[in-house]
């Protein structure tokens, strides 16, 4: 019997974990460009346990400038500043009425900002997701890792890679920090180049680079390279 | 002799644009298309196609 236990009690463990992972509030707009203003859109993939999303508060990290938050999915907007006027942390809120009665939506929340002039960087912005169930018990699931190791029980904050600003065709750029996750940065791009070394998000050319005599599969990048990139 | 004249530019310019091939890669070296002008664009047949080999590199 107390194996049996621990077993159900085991498998709760995996089943909540596995639902909180699946609630990921993340950047769904791709990487943003280094010292332009530009639109960032926070997805909401999931509510909390079967409850809907009432409240999702976004904490700005420091040198992230000009901030308008938009309507978005949720009708009201409030910000916070710190006593020089830099906003400091961002919160939509639904109205009482518009509060779904099971977690059936997803949801998009966007926000006007400018990125520090630090390309080949990541910045992390801590998100507290508040989610109301139908019997209006509020429960907040607080997306606040960075950096965590493998297996760890803090849930990670929405990452957004920051790149050079780049144009259709070939970029040449020089790699300022050490990259290791190229699909974060570079996942909407159509190949990378150092040297003669290649990397494709794509399948396709990601074969074909294999298949090309004289090139080889590019995996991360050291601080210094001169790399070409093709959107 | 003006039409002579038109007639000669006209041979020039479709000498100029015709494409037998052998212009493609001189030294058998993969390059960026703009190394290879006289080439049209083809789906990749087994390895990646000039339009996704950055200008100045050269693979063999």
């Amino acid at each position: 019997m107390k194996r049996i236990n621990l077993i159900l009690g085991l498998a709760g463990i995996i089943l909540f974990v596995g639902t909180n992972a699946q609630a990921h509030v993340s950047i769904a707009s791709g990487p943003a460009f280094a010292n332009v203003t530009q639109e960032v859109t926070f997805g909401v993939g999931h509510g909390c346990q079967g409850a809907d999303t009432y409240r999702v508060q976004v904490e700005i990290p420091a040198g992230v400038s000009s901030i308008r938050p938009e309507t978005s999915d949720f009708g009201q907007v409030d910000i916070e500043t710190d006593a020089g006027g830099t906003v400091v942390a961002v919160t939509w809120t639904k109205a009482d009425d518009a509060v779904l009665d099971a977690d059936t939506q997803y949801y998009k929340l966007l926000l006007r900002m400018k990125a520090p002039d630090q390309p080949f960087s990541t910045l992390y912005f801590p998100v507290h997701q508040t989610c109301r169930a139908a019997d209006g018990s509020e429960t907040t699931v607080d997306w606040v890792g960075i950096d965590e190791p493998e297996g760890s029980m803090v849930e990670p904050a929405a990452k957004l890679f920051v790149l050079p600003q780049h144009f259709p065709g070939w970029n040449k750029f020089t790699v300022a920090n050490a990259v290791d996750d190229l699909k974060g940065f570079f996942g909407d791009a159509q190949i990378v180049w150092a040297g003669n070394k290649a990397y494709s998000s794509n399948p396709t050319t990601k074969d074909l680079i294999a298949a090309t005599s004289g090139a080889s599969a590019l995996t991360s990048l050291a601080a210094g390279d001169e790399i070409w990139v093709r959107y | 002799m003006a039409r002579v004249l038109c007639a000669c530019a006209l041979v020039l310019v479709l000498v100029a644009c015709g494409d037998d091939g052998s212009n493609a890669q001189p030294s058998g070296a993969l390059t960026a298309c703009m190394e290879r002008p006289g080439e049209l664009p083809r789906p990749p047949a087994g390895k990646l196609p000039c339009e996704l080999i950055p200008p100045g590199l050269s693979l063999k």
